[in-house]
């Protein structure tokens, strides 16, 4: 699951006091600095998970009462949900799995250092994540502990990573490379590089991949698992995201003070 | 420091001479002054072996120490040191399955609980050793520590793809362990205690189970 095109209306904004729920260690508490703001979100069937910067992890169903809230070891990173499992990473480079209730919570995984981004297969049989030190990392869920492989090839810490297709991967670098992976031959089928500075934002609306170098926005097509540019815009502010849909392209961008 | 990925090192740097086909069987994580690949490199002389050291002066000192032995004696062609940290770049340098043993003699104890997360032996590593290890490999583990070696079994014990092992007679490494390291060297002139413990890289038995069910 972890599907990100269904139909939600998702709130944003400030969460308010969230309790601690009974029986946390002491120690694990929230963090109280500033407004709290949602990090990521993820949903599957009828569980849409939330993952907050002040560690608090919190699950909701679709008409949006609270199912379950635990507040995380360390500050979460990404947020997946399959049908029985809520699973995150946090920047210790550890990933836990929970229950839809945020329940029984169980260690997944380490990285040394932190990890980035995260997805699961749709058929659920594997968990991939990414690090600070350019490592992904294909991993049988929900045995984590048994590490199918590596993919390397990144030069610097890998800052996304999204699946165009159950088989393909895409990972985002910040040796400011693009590279594409077949998952069942774990070989490298492609490599993008930008001549525009960093990888600032990355979408991907089947079968329209849409990359942004701060105002460079570029437009790939991908087909027999190979990605072809089509456009190319430059936009006069900053594209701080990307959203497309359908035929629809979004920017959401920084207007300078005038 | 490391390569990108295990497919790109030219190992014949390392080793005089390295073959088209051949592949590092031993890695000692931690090699220090590299006392256990001395002593392992004429008792295997078919097999690569390696030793990864993160202090750049200790790993010089293995380098120059094996080339002046191989000056002496060809025999030790098949041992080298790499200067690199162990517990981030494993993967970078093996390819699943690769290694047939892996030694931690000795490790760093990192007392204090806040550094418990820098021991050599976490759950977390423990899926990369799995990793660079064959089905059948073998991990060899000393300390001086009582605290640290059974943390080390604990923590191996507990680990579905690992399981404590007997070696056998015939096991050469398991004898040298605690005699061929200067730590365990220094360790047995202050008449101090070793504690040893061997492990063995087994199937996933979530796969057995959901083969069998």
């Amino acid at each position: 699951c972890s599907d990100t095109q269904t139909k939600f209306l998702v709130k944003c904004g400030n969460i308010p006091d969230i309790p601690v729920p009974e029986g946390e260690e002491k120690g694990k508490q929230p963090r109280a600095e500033g407004p709290a703001y949602i990090t990521g979100v993820a949903t599957c069937g009828d569980c849409v998970a939330v993952i907050s910067n002040n560690k608090v992890v919190e699950t909701f169903d679709r008409v949006f009462q609270r199912q379950g809230s635990a507040v995380a070891v360390k500050r979460p990173t990404s947020v997946q949900v399959t049908s029985k499992n809520v699973v995150i990473s946090d920047k210790s480079g550890d990933a836990y799995s929970y229950d839809l209730v945020l329940s029984n919570r169980k260690y997944l995984l380490g990285h040394v250092s932190v990890v980035m981004d995260m997805v699961l297969t749709p058929d659920q049989k594997f968990l991939i994540t990414c690090d600070r030190d350019e490592k992904i990392r294909v991993s049988q869920f929900p045995n984590c502990y048994n590490i199918e492989s590596y993919l390397l090839g990144h030069e610097e810490y890998v800052l996304q990573i999204l699946l165009l297709s159950p088989n393909i991967l895409l990972s985002v670098g910040g040796d400011q490379k693009l590279l594409l992976w077949d998952l069942s031959s774990q070989t490298l089928l492609q490599t993008l590089s930008s001549s525009h500075g960093d990888y600032t934002s990355v979408t991907f609306s089947s079968p329209y991949l849409l990359t942004c170098n701060t105002r460079h926005v570029t437009v790939y097509k991908l087909s027999d698992n190979t990605l072809t540019q089509v456009s190319e815009h430059v936009s006069d502010h900053d594209v701080l995201n990307l959203a497309a849909s359908d035929s629809r392209v979004m920017m959401l961008t920084r207007e300078p003070k005038l | 420091d490391y390569p990108v990925s295990p497919g790109v090192i030219d190992w014949s740097n390392l080793y005089p001479r390295f073959q088209q086909g051949d592949e590092v069987k031993f890695c000692d994580v931690g090699c220090g002054y590299g006392g256990l690949l001395v002593t392992l490199s004429p008792m295997f002389p078919e097999k690569y072996m390696v030793g990864f050291e993160i202090r750049v002066k200790v790993s010089d000192y293995v380098n120059d120490r094996f080339l002046a032995l191989r000056q002496e004696d060809e025999v030790f062609h098949n041992a080298g040191v790499i200067r690199t940290n162990a517990m981030k770049y494993l993967p970078n340098f093996f390819r699943k399955g690769q290694l047939e043993k892996m030694f931690i003699l000795y490790p760093d104890p990192h007392f204090k609980k806040c550094k418990h997360k820098w021991r050599i032996v976490s759950e977390g590593l423990l899926a990369e050793y799995a990793y660079v290890l064959q089905v059948g490999g073998l991990v060899y583990t000393v300390s001086d520590v009582k605290e640290v070696h059974d943390w080390m079994v604990d923590h191996f014990t507990n680990f579905p793809l690992f399981e404590r092992h007997d070696p056998s007679e015939a096991d050469k490494a398991a004898q040298v362990l605690i005699g061929s390291t200067e730590e365990g060297k220094k360790v047995l002139r202050n008449q101090g205690q070793s504690w040893t413990a061997i492990f063995r890289r087994v199937d996933d038995p979530h796969i057995l189970n959901s083969q069998a069910s």
